[in-house]
């Protein structure tokens, strides 16, 4: 320990031995502790370093209030016997003469030592005061840290708690709005399904109907064959047995409405899709055109008119495909077409943009494709077609979309092969009045002329236009026969069937063009 | 060479150390063959010859600028914004204003001062010399970057001249002669010099005095109290010389038994050097700059325990075997701060930035 309080580090001094003699003389000479402890004090002015203290500040206050007053001077005395009086008068005497300059000194000094003090005792009585009220706060602020500390943790614990309550109140609102969600959409689906069971339900009732309906029929022919066995009336019969058979037909019909329908309904809720368009089942077509949500092939069914109508009206076509191997029919719709050339042995493939008509045509085994009819001939290649079909489209089709078909169709066809275009007449204004404008999806009516044209300037040939579904005689206006003479009854009956012309022409016509 | 090397300093006034050592740079400077002036702010009475007003300065953007510093002044102000090629600053060291604040408040304000320039200027220097590790250690602390350690010049031959006789008549007897140095100054820490003597004295050896040399102007208060301890410890012997003839300075070196230094701040203690010139033995407190000074010589206490300093002073009287040795360590000390040495060293820094 010694030799930390000196250092001597050469010349192998022993610094523990001088330390020991330097202690033993330390405790030789006996130094005074009173001689220590004066020592250690700092010297009269205090360095204004170091803490503020009140026990040093009372010793100085002390002390300042004793010599504050400049003390009258003493007595004037001399012990000397004979000059000893004439010392003090003379001493006296001075005093006296220099009272009048020197008191009025003194007395201002006193005068502000005094204030001087007061002023010094009045501050250590405000810092007493001071230290007294702030020793109460400090125990009144370390009483409340006490309850603070024991709080802290307390409220510490409780915000941790509130943090997790919150965020479990937060999961918990989120899955409720999901289930919410959910029951929405669950609500939703099962009122689709309700309609649906309601139409399904209806359409079943009907059928049950039909049936009983032919199960009558059946009984009737039944009580009419055995009539007949005994009362042969050979004509009666035939009426019968077509009306069974129209029967029979309509109950077929009416079977496969429903069949198609219940599978639109099943998809419908089990895609959970608001629209029947989301209905994309295997290959989808990129160019979908703008979907007009309504239930086109129920529509057809209704307004159309039956399949075996429009494939009896289709059969005039059939000529110009005998014999090919690779026939498109664009907008096969229920495949009335397709089938036909099925039927008659020839390859081809249907495509239609309504997904109901393709499965319904599936369901028939008929080859159908879900495409766009340009996307689907890009797709071709080259000179690989043999024949193309397109009936009741081109009204469909905007005019663009209507010249680019025209123009890929060529590429794709093969030389001599037909591309036979069927669509609605407009020259015929009977057409508006009744069927055009019924189609929402109808876009517009091409003339024959302009379709024509069309063709020939795509560089098709042998075009031909054909006139096809004429208007019932019954309906047109009659001519008129007067047995008296009218003067303008030719005139009269041309312009009538200029007129009939005009109104009841043939509602559709077909471009039939050569490759 | 070619280049103009000028020196600046705020005072540049007789016998004090700073001043000193910008002569013996200056010394230096001649010798290299350049073209140097010392330029100061305040120039002292006996040494209007040496140095040139910093009024009469016609900077140059090609001067090579030495600049000491040692206390607040508005030439580090000057410094900052003076054309040069270089700038090399010599750092004396700044006395912690503390110690001044309950005697003179101009010194106050100028040591306060200077530690906030000091942090200005760096950057400013493309070179700075230290003193002493200490000082060192302090510029690298603010910042500085290329700061080199190079003891103050002290010219020995100065300390051959003859000493006052008068002073050594006088004293001229079997007395032990305790012995300070150094301005009177509170961070010297005279009063503790006192009562170590104190206790000396009353306890040990009433035949000793106690010599403070030094200058105690601006420093009256201090002056007063020192004297005012010594009244009230009834202390006899004790003289405060005040403002002293170099000769006489020599010749309480001569006199002296013991060299005593409390000091609290020293950037370097150029009188410890000087007792070792005068082989008197030291016991110096451990406080900044000085134990570096005193290398491994004299005695360095830790504590201020002052009867253990007394009874060291007796220690370093009584025993021969003792005071010898450290006499000696301290003589082999001395050989560091050798004038040709430190000049050479001086030498071949200015060289880096001529």
């Amino acid at each position: 320990m010694n030799n930390n309080l000196i250092k001597i580090d050469y010349d192998n001094i022993d610094v523990e031995d001088i330390m020991r003699q330097i202690n033993q003389n330390i405790n030789n000479r006996n130094y005074s502790s009173d001689d220590l402890r004066i020592l250690k004090k700092d010297l009269s002015i205090s360095s204004l370093e170091g803490k503020f203290d009140l026990t040093k500040l009372e010793q100085c206050v002390a002390l300042t209030n004793a010599k504050c007053t400049v003390q009258k001077a003493s007595v004037i005395k001399s012990h000397r016997r004979i000059i000893g009086p004439f010392i003090v008068f003379f001493k006296r005497l001075i005093r006296k003469l220099s009272y009048w300059y020197v008191q009025f000194l003194f007395d201002q000094q006193n005068e502000f030592n005094i204030s001087a003090a007061n002023s010094i005792n009045a501050i250590k009585k405000y810092i007493e005061q001071e230290q007294e009220t702030r020793n109460k706060m400090l125990d009144v602020l370390s009483s409340k840290i006490e309850i603070l500390t024991e709080i802290v943790p307390k409220i510490e614990s409780m915000e941790r708690t509130w943090q997790e309550l919150k965020q479990a109140y937060q999961e918990l609102y989120n899955a409720s709005q999901e289930t919410h969600k959910a029951c929405q959409e669950l609500y939703d689906a099962s009122q689709e399904l309700k309609i649906a069971y309601q139409e399904l339900y209806n359409d079943n009732q009907r059928c049950r109907t039909a049936y009983q309906e032919l199960v009558n029929a059946n009984q009737e022919l039944r009580d009419d064959l055995r009539n007949l066995s005994g009362n042969i009336q050979e004509n009666k019969v035939v009426d019968k047995l077509n009306s069974l058979m129209k029967m029979i037909d309509e109950y077929r019909r009416i079977e496969e409405i429903t069949a198609a329908r219940m599978r639109r309904i099943e998809q419908y809720i089990k895609s959970g899709d608001n629209s029947p368009s989301g209905l994309v089942k295997d290959s989808s077509p990129s160019n979908v055109p703008e979907v007009i949500d309504m239930d086109y092939f129920l529509f057809e069914e209704k307004y159309r008119g039956s399949r075996s109508e429009i494939k009896d009206r289709q059969r005039i076509y059939l000529d110009y495909y005998r014999g090919k191997s690779n026939v498109l029919d664009i907008g096969c719709g229920r495949g009335e077409f397709v089938e036909l050339l099925v039927e008659n042995n020839i390859n081809c493939t249907g495509i239609d943009l309504n997904l109901d008509n393709i499965n319904y045509c599936k369901d028939r085994g008929l080859p159908v494709i879900y495409a766009d009819a340009l996307e689907y001939l890009q797709s071709c290649e080259d000179a690989s077609l043999d024949g193309i079909f397109m009936a009741q489209v081109a009204e469909h089709l905007n005019p663009n979309d209507l010249i680019k078909l025209i123009q890929i169709a060529r590429k794709k066809l093969k030389t001599g092969s037909y591309f036979i275009a069927e669509t609605i007449n407009p020259q015929s204004l009977i057409v508006f009045a009744e069927s055009f404008y019924m189609d929402p999806s109808h876009i517009k009516p091409v003339h024959p002329l302009t379709l024509k044209f069309l063709f020939e300037t795509e560089g098709y040939v042998d075009i031909e236009v054909k006139y096809l579904s004429p208007v019932s005689e019954d309906v047109k206006i009659p001519k008129l026969e007067c047995l008296n003479d009218v003067s303008n009854i030719e005139k009269f009956n041309a312009a009538i069937s200029h007129l009939n012309n005009l109104i009841y022409g043939y509602r559709d016509y077909a471009i039939v063009a050569k490759r | 060479m070619g280049n103009r090397v000028i020196q600046i300093l705020p005072t540049f006034s007789y016998g004090d150390a700073v001043s000193n050592d910008v002569l013996l740079k200056y010394d230096v400077l001649k010798r290299m063959g350049c073209d140097t002036d010392i330029y100061a702010e305040n120039i002292g009475p006996r040494m209007s010859e040496k140095a040139k007003s910093m009024k009469d300065l016609k900077p140059n953007k090609d001067d090579v600028v030495i600049f000491h510093m040692a206390i607040g002044s508005p030439l580090s102000q000057v410094i900052r914004e003076l054309p040069a090629k270089r700038k090399v600053m010599v750092y004396h060291n700044i006395t912690p204003a503390h110690f001044f604040s309950n005697y003179n408040k101009v010194l106050y304000d100028l040591c306060m001062e200077g530690r906030k320039q000091l942090a200005v200027l760096r950057g400013t220097f493309d070179m700075s010399l230290a003193d002493s590790a200490y000082n060192k250690a302090e510029l690298i602390e603010l910042g500085y970057e290329n700061v080199f350690e190079l003891p103050i010049t002290i010219r020995f031959d100065d300390y051959k001249t003859e000493p006052d006789t008068k002073i050594l008549q006088k004293y001229k007897d079997d007395y032990v002669n305790i012995l300070f140095v150094g301005r009177i100054a509170p961070n010297k820490k005279q009063e503790d010099i006192i009562k170590c003597f104190y206790l000396y004295k009353k306890y040990i050896n009433p035949k000793s005095r106690l010599f403070l040399v030094g200058n105690y102007l601006g420093m009256e208060r201090y002056y007063e109290e020192l004297c005012r301890l010594i009244s009230n410890l009834n202390l006899n012997d004790v003289y405060l010389t005040g403002h002293t003839k170099f000769e006489e300075i020599l010749a309480y070196y001569r006199l002296a038994s013991v060299f005593l230094c409390m000091s609290e701040h020293e950037g370097f203690c150029v009188p410890l050097v000087e007792s070792m010139f005068f082989k008197v033995p030291i016991i110096a407190f451990n406080a900044a700059a000085v134990p570096e000074t005193m290398g491994n010589s004299g005695v360095i206490v830790n504590v201020k325990k002052y009867e253990l300093i007394a009874e060291l002073i007796d220690q370093l009287v009584i025993n021969k075997e003792l005071r010898r040795k450290v006499i000696e360590s301290q003589s082999r000390r001395l050989l560091d701060f050798q004038e040709d040495k430190i000049k050479e060293r001086f030498e071949s820094y200015i060289r880096k930035v001529l």
